[in-house]
């Protein structure tokens, strides 16, 4: 009997598992190895054991670190768990696989790849297979995900990597395979000769069919005698299949036989990419051909009707809206989810039309990222009254795969994107569709279009489509379902009472405007919903602070200043000052000066007709004040202060692979605290914790440093800088000649960071040769010197912190988070009140801001710095607060007079609106959109995130990114955004932030008023095209002196002046009764610009290159002129707007 | 903390307070002076993506792409340098070599990603993460300024990029750019709607404006300093500067034999270089020609060769026109790219990056030309003699146009040298 099973074994002496297999196979209960053993009780374990596998596991095991074998070989082949292996998880159960129990249970393998290990007995084991040995190996599976391309182990001896054998020594391997969208069973062994090195001594074979990895179970079984390549087969839910041989082919070599272990679930030592990431059940291993007949009987599944099973998924969905589900951690395979899969967060729109969804953020409210994929499920009940039956069309946009179900029946789907990008394809040809109603293709999409018919009567809608995938980008911008009814146009599917929408472009651009003021508040929501505890927490914190400046005592307000001057404390302490000094501060500027001045400070743009005429209408007293409450409650406050905090921070994307420093796009962290007007601290403290997503804009984003030998020392940098106003750039290489720090300060900190010690690399140690010239330079630490974590500044946050501050114990970076922001240490807030004062005033209390050690005088106002922080710190470090007092200060709101008067802020400073400001206000008096194209070189999103970011359609100035690419190829131009960014970059912006900065380079340069003048930009401002609110104002039905007055206005923020009047007027009156032309056509269809289907994949044809081209002839035409004004009039308007933009007095703030 | 903290004002002032960097600079010569060359303008031409050394100034035996057979994939030809050759497709190029200096040995270690490598022959430099280094343009700009007040110091034909910048030097020393030759600069030139009428009025507009903002605002430093920096702007985008622009101006016969676009560039860095500009960088990397432009990966390979012959065209030209001006040797014409080539072929045909040995070229600029320098191994892959470095490189240059490579700019306070200890190649000068 032995020698039938095991041909190869010889031995006189049996081994001990040969006996044990000696005893009848009647007595399952009681064969079962050496101990006692639960039985396995299902009808399908009878099943398995009637065949005899000498390797039986069911993974019912109760203990937690063993899966046991229930073949009669015993415990010997007991498996042995390693790392994530997760027993106790679902198996195929009744009454869907009506073969198994209602709780059988199976093992989970979860993504970081954990297996088991089963040991080999010995030489001439059970486990080892020779040439004439046959082999048959079966398994329930139930895929997570597979890549295309990709192996991963259900089972395999050999290969382990293990120490003491030969490498690669595959005995044999059973494996699934990613290939054409399908998992394939695949086999695997090795021959005997294994020639190091040699490919072709694996043989391996793949199954012709496969399996569409659904989140469902699935049967698979190989057999297969070695020494015979014909007699492969694979069984797959009940279907015998055949199979291809490739690498080394067929073959009749024996296989490479050692001692070496078998593993579950892995291989090449715990290799991730070839790990089974999934459930497996019922692995059963015998030595013998098990009929494929029999194999096939194994499978037994039984699924609902997907009609019923569609509509009692969707019994509670109300009518009149569209539901959306995003499912994460989803197989990168179509139609792979489960109608029962449990979305992460499920909200409602009304139409099938994606411009975005929904972000998803951390509990500390901060960016977080989806998996990539992901699943967008949208279901909405549509009816259609007796009269509406019929034949419609439907067409399904997507990226990637998609599948459009009607009441559980598929009606329409799109394939999955296709991987290849590499530069070389052709540009896609944008399709108009079939159909004039539709609007063009976005590049990267695809579409089907098909007829269904639908009958009177309520019917259910599905869109199931797949977010992204592996090496590409999760993106959701132009997904949608259109549908038409016979000879109609086609229409944006929406729900039922929800307006009918069309689906040409001006349709698109308002549905996806709606959209995008929906998904911000959908996303504020989910923000303090996510952070509720978070909040709390730092509640406390601020609650402590309060009661630290309640125990000390006060810094008194100066009083009885010689000048009246005074609208609260700030000034009490600046007019005393000036007393000593002698000077009499300046009178405040009138209510217009103050309306632009105030407004630019606060939200970044020049004020609007409305804002004006509304302050003026405002007759009571304080009306200023009531201004200032406006503008800090005003949502813009945030765009104003993203600007300042990129650079300060050294936010420093790349849209095309990394170069040195780049970082994440924490922007959008930025923008949303402060639209949050969270408190400083608690930002501090976000940003330092580095949490969230680090592509798609969360603080995650700021632990990248890309080409940076120690990015935390350079983090260390950006934070003291920041936050302390410590200088600590010369000490990454060398204790600091300007400063008195060392080298090892920054390093303390930059190992508190990254959590642990640091070794200075070579690279970060300045050389100083060995020049008998004495260097001012010195160097304390060495090459490799290891420094340990530690807070290098006693003298700011002393002793030690309150437990209360370390709560969430979240290691060393929490440590120094709470050492930066506690309110024991005085200098954070000092130095963000500081902060706060620079910007308004034009030059900090102390100066620079953020080089204290540098600054020349640091007393002069010393009390009113000790007074403004504990206002901070008091109001929980809430920046509106001081801001607010800052702004309503006569100090203020004087008058510029000169630079002299300036000093002491006797005078208000002359200052320059930044290039941002710029840049918005210039928008904000046309009310036209940047039109910049997508930031990003593959609009496509086939590419990965990590080397190709997409920072999305600008709508402000502080959107907008570095273009360089240092590639020089006009196909990679984005000629429109290049206009806007080049426009910032004249102003002072910087397109890219290797390094931290607060106050930016000002020196007038001559490109700045040609800029202005010439640019696109300040072109499409005065052009007075179709879209230009002021075309719109021009039209008025006003007499000529109001136009002045409010182009001026809106302009300059107030009246014309009288002799602004005459030359205006002068110039304006000839032609203005009839300066409006009746255009025969009923409305002028906007031009828009062709649409750009150049991306990366395609950037290297010709083509691509004549369209960008023409595209960037076409952004240095402008935007066409309205044909609505006589041109010659128009003209001279033109003139005008232009001098007015083109006056200093636009430029500076008043 | 130290105890030695130095006030900056301090530092300023000790003597020979050279910083930590000149410390390590090794003077270039003992006992001499770096060499001070003639030439006071240049010409950087750039060959965007990489140009293959052994496909154009250093060809070696002939390969195969399509069988893979590692080689050059022309064959050479004489030029007027005895015993030199180059590629066939440089046959003008090569009937004037004496004119130049082919450098065949330059080298880096940047290899994976091309912005890097960009940067790193635009500054000379390894980056840091501390600081952002300046372009070799804007240093030129920074130490020469222009010839003539009412031009730019700096200018370039192509895209912005971070690597062409000022970095610490600032924006007063950045470039003016175009991207193509008849669009102009785009600041510069007038929109195409605004007549010289239409223009008139507007300044008439702007000067009462003006002129009454800033009688209303006198004695205000940044406001005075902004309306000087439009008056001086008008002045550029006036008729004097923006005349270089009108290549019309020029024979039909000499714009034919610059070539295509990229010869026309040429013909206008010459224009700019006679107007008083220091530094024109011109490049070339025109896509379309071959798909890859010098980036010759996959098919990029097989109509390289229509890129070497519009490089041989514009170079020959520029290199000829410079000379009947009477500017060649005030004009330092440079070839450069950010690495070089494998004599390897990848599976569709093509060639990947390759930095240890790759050729660069130099001409005119008053150096004694018709020599090569460097001696790479039979397929061009190892340097077998007189190495030159970046930093070397990058001194040839400034010594060319009588800057000392070893001088000092600053970022804020730290002071940073010219190039990294690099060492004009000495045999290129004259005594």
């Amino acid at each position: 009997m032995i020698g039938f099973l095991f041909p190869r074994c010889t031995n006189s002496v049996a081994p001990f598992w040969a006996i044990l297999l000696l005893a009848p196979l009647v007595d399952l209960g009681a064969m079962l190895g050496d101990e006692p053993k639960p039985e396995p009780a299902s009808r399908y374990a009878h099943t398995i054991l009637a065949d005899k596998p000498i390797g039986y596991w069911t993974m019912e095991g109760p203990e937690e670190k063993l899966v046991q074998n229930h073949a009669s070989s015993g415990s010997a082949l007991d498996g042995r768990l390693v790392k994530q292996v997760m027993l106790g998880q679902a198996g195929p159960r009744s009454p869907d696989y009506p073969l198994f129990s209602n709780d059988n249970r199976a093992l989970l393998l979860d993504k970081s790849a954990g297996w088991i290990v089963v040991s080999d007995p010995g030489d001439q084991s059970p486990l080892d297979f020779d040439n004439g040995d046959s082999i048959t190996v079966e398994a329930w599976i139930n895929l997570q995900s597979l890549s295309e391309g990709q192996h991963v182990y259900i089972l395999g001896k050999g290969r382990t990597n293990n120490p003491g054998v030969a490498g690669e020594n595959q005995n044999y391997a059973f494996r699934m395979h990613g290939m054409e969208g399908t998992a394939r069973v695949n086999f695997l062994f090795r021959n005997a000769d294994n020639r190091p090195s040699q490919r072709d001594d694996f043989h391996r074979w793949d199954s012709k069919r496969g399996l569409v990895v659904d989140g469902r179970w699935h049967h698979v079984a190989f057999v297969y005698t070695f020494g015979d390549p014909d007699s492969a087969r694979a069984v797959i839910d009940g279907q015998p299949g055949d199979g291809t041989w490739d690498i080394g082919g067929p073959t009749r070599k024996p296989p490479v036989v050692d001692n070496d272990e078998l593993w579950i679930g892995s291989s090449m030592g715990g290799n991730p990419a070839i790990s089974f990431h999934g459930r497996i059940d019922e692995l059963a291993l015998y030595r013998h051909l098990v009929p494929v007949e029999r194999l096939a009987e194994r499978y037994r599944a039984v699924f609902p009707d997907p009609r019923e099973a569609e509509y009692a998924a969707a019994e509670k969905l109300p009518r009149g809206t569209v539901e959306v589900g995003l499912i994460e951690s989803v197989p990168a395979q179509p139609g792979s989810v489960p109608l029962t899969a449990p979305p992460q967060y499920t909200y409602r729109q009304t139409s099938l039309a994606f411009g975005g969804v929904p972000r998803k953020y951390t509990a500390s409210g901060v960016i977080d990222d989806r998996s990539n994929p992901y699943l967008l499920r949208a279901r909405s009940w549509r009816s259609l009254d007796a009269q509406e039956g019929g034949i419609y069309s439907i067409v399904l946009r997507a990226r990637s795969a998609a599948q459009l179900f009607i009441d559980g029946e598929l009606v329409a789907q799109t394939p999955l994107m296709s991987k290849n990008a590499d530069g070389h394809e052709a540009v896609p040809e944008l399709k108009t569709g079939d159909r004039q109603d539709l609007r063009l293709l976005p590049a990267g999409y695809q579409e089907e279009l098909v007829s269904v018919e639908l009958t009177a009567g309520e019917h259910l809608f599905r869109l199931d489509a797949l977010i992204g995938g592996p090496g590409q980008r999760a993106e959701v911008d132009e997904l949608c379902v259109a549908i038409a009814r016979d000879g109609e146009e086609f229409q944006l599917f929406t729900a039922d009472d929800q307006p009918r929408r069309g689906m040409r472009e001006k349709d698109w651009q308002a549905i996806k405007k709606e959209q995008r003021s929906a998904l911000a508040r959908l996303d504020a929501i989910q923000r303090q919903e996510a952070s509720r505890e978070w909040r709390e927490y730092w509640d406390r914190r601020h609650a402590l602070g309060r009661e630290l400046i309640a125990r000390q005592e006060g810094i008194a307000v100066p009083t009885g200043s010689s000048s009246n001057r005074v609208h609260n404390e700030i000034d009490q302490f600046i007019n005393t000052r000036l007393d000593e000094a002698g000077i009499t501060p300046v009178a405040v500027t009138d209510d217009y000066e103050f309306l632009r001045r105030v407004t630019v400070d606060t939200v970044g743009v020049t004020p609007s007709l409305d804002e004006i005429r509304q302050m003026l209408s405002d007759r009571r007293k304080g009306r200023r004040d009531r201004v200032i409450d406006r503008l800090l409650d005003d949502p813009r406050w945030a765009d104003n202060w993203v600007g300042y905090w990129q650079d300060v921070l050294a936010e420093n994307p790349g849209i095309l692979k990394p170069k040195l420093n780049n970082t994440g796009p924490f922007r959008w962290w930025i923008y949303e605290s402060f639209l949050d007007n969270k408190a400083i601290d608690q930002f501090v403290t976000e940003l330092v914790m580095m949490e969230g997503s680090t592509y798609d804009g969360g603080p995650a984003g700021f632990a990248m440093a890309t080409q940076n030998d120690v990015p935390m020392a350079a983090k260390a940098q950006v934070l003291t800088k920041a936050f302390l106003g410590i200088e600590l750039k010369c000490a990454r290489c060398h204790d600091a000649p300007f400063h008195p720090f060392k080298q090892e300060e920054l390093f303390g900190l930059a190992a508190m960071l990254t959590g642990k010690k640091l070794d200075l690399p070579q690279t970060s140690v300045a050389q100083l040769g060995d020049n008998d010239r004495e260097s001012l330079v010195t160097v304390s630490l060495a090459p490799g010197a290891t420094i340990l974590p530690h807070w290098p500044f006693p003298d700011l946050s002393p002793g030690e912190l309150p437990a209360s501050f370390k709560e969430g114990s979240r290691g060393l970076r929490e440590e120094l988070a709470a050492r930066l922001t506690a309110p024991s240490n005085r200098r954070f807030a000092e130095v963000i009140v500081n902060r706060l004062w620079q910007r308004y005033l034009g030059v900090g209390l102390v100066d620079p801001v953020d080089d204290w050690d540098s600054a020349d005088d640091r007393s002069s106002h010393q009390e009113l710095l000790d007074y403004l922080a504990s206002r901070f710190i008091e109001s929980g470090y809430n920046l509106k607060q001081v801001a607010g007092m800052i702004l309503r200060s006569h100090t203020y709101q004087r008058i510029v007079e000169g630079d002299a008067e300036a000093a002491l802020f006797a005078a208000a400073q002359r200052r320059r609106m930044t290039a941002e400001q710029l840049l918005d206000s210039l928008f904000t008096i046309s009310g036209k959109q940047i039109t910049a194209e997508l930031l990003t070189l593959d609009p496509q999103g086939r590419r990965p995130v990590e080397s190709f970011l997409n920072l999305g359609r600008p709508t402000r100035a502080w959107q907008l990114t570095s273009l360089s690419n240092e590639r020089d190829r006009p196909a990679l131009a984005l000629p429109m955004a290049q206009e806007v960014v080049e426009f910032l970059r004249v102003f002072g912006w910087r397109d890219s932030r290797p390094n931290p900065l607060t106050v930016r380079e000002e020196t007038a340069t001559v490109l700045q008023p040609l800029t202005l003048a010439n640019g696109v930009v300040g072109r499409r401002t005065a052009g007075l095209s179709d879209d230009n609110d002021l075309t719109e104002l021009a039209l008025e039905e006003i007499p000529l002196h109001r136009l002045i007055e409010k182009v001026t206005l809106r302009i300059l923020s107030r009246p014309p002046t009288d002799s602004e009047r005459k030359l205006f007027a002068a110039l304006l009156s000839e032609g203005y009764s009839n300066r409006i032309r009746t255009l025969s056509l009923p409305e002028v269809e906007h031009k828009t610009r062709s649409r750009n289907a150049v991306s990366w994949s395609n950037h290297l044809s010709a083509e691509a290159t004549r369209i960008k081209m023409e595209i960037e002839r076409q952004v240095r035409q402008g935007d066409p002129p309205s044909e609505r004004l006589q041109t010659d009039w128009r003209e001279r308007m033109e003139d005008v707007i232009w001098a007015l933009l083109n006056s200093p007095e636009f430029t500076f703030l008043p | 903390m130290t105890e030695n903290h130095l006030s900056r004002r301090k530092l300023l002032q000790h003597s020979g307070a050279v910083g930590m960097m000149a410390a390590t600079q090794a003077t270039w010569l003992e006992g001499a002076e770096p060499p001070h060359g003639k030439a006071d303008s240049c010409i950087f031409i750039w060959l965007g993506g990489g140009a293959c050394h052994i496909d154009t100034f250093d060809p070696k035996r002939r390969g195969d792409p399509q069988g893979k057979k590692a080689g050059s994939a022309y064959n050479p030809i004489d030029t007027a340098i005895d015993g030199v050759q180059v590629c066939e497709h440089l046959p003008e190029t090569a009937r004037i070599l004496d004119r130049t200096v082919l450098v065949r040995s330059c080298h880096h270690d940047v290899i994976d990603e091309h912005a890097a490598a960009v940067n790193r022959v635009h500054t000379g430099r390894p980056p840091t993460g501390t600081t952002i280094y300046p372009s070799i343009g804007s240093v030129t700009a920074h130490q020469l300024e222009a010839r003539n007040d009412n031009v730019p110091a700096y200018v370039v034909m192509g895209y912005p990029s971070a690597s062409r910048g000022p970095g610490f030097l600032g924006a007063r020393n950045s470039y003016l750019y175009l991207t193509e030759t008849s669009l102009g600069p785009a600041a510069l030139k007038r929109p195409h709607d605004v007549t010289s009428v239409r223009q008139d009025r507007r300044n008439t507009l702007l000067d009462q404006l003006r002129s009454d903002y800033l009688r209303r605002n006198s004695r205000q430093r940044k406001v005075n300093n902004y309306v000087e920096a439009s008056v001086a702007g008008m002045k550029l985008a006036g008729p004097e500067f923006m005349k270089v622009f009108e290549l019309e101006t020029e024979s039909e016969e000499l714009r034919a034999r610059y070539g295509g676009e990229f010869g026309q560039r040429c013909l206008l860095a010459r224009r700019l270089v006679q107007t008083g500009v220091r530094f024109v960088e011109v490049s070339f990397n025109l896509n379309f020609i071959n798909g890859t432009g010098w980036d010759t990966h996959n098919e990029g390979q097989e109509n390289q060769h229509r890129l070497i012959r519009q490089l041989d065209q514009a170079l020959s030209t520029l290199i000829m026109d410079l000379e009947k001006h009477k500017r060649l040797d005030r004009t330092l014409v440079v070839v450069a790219t950010e690495f070089g080539r494998p004599p390897e072929f990848d599976n569709r045909g093509g060639r990947g990056h390759y930095s240890k040995a790759f050729s660069m070229v130099l001409a005119g600029g008053g150096l004694q030309t018709g020599q090569v320098v460097g001696v790479t191994d039979e397929l061009g892959k190892e340097i077998l003699q007189d190495l030159v470095s970046l930093a070397d490189f990058h001194a040839t240059i400034y010594a060319a146009m009588g800057i000392d490579p070893s001088g000092l700019i600053y970022d804020g306070n730290r002071p940073v040298p010219i190039t990294d200890s690099g060492t004009p190649i000495k045999r290129l000068f004259t005594g």
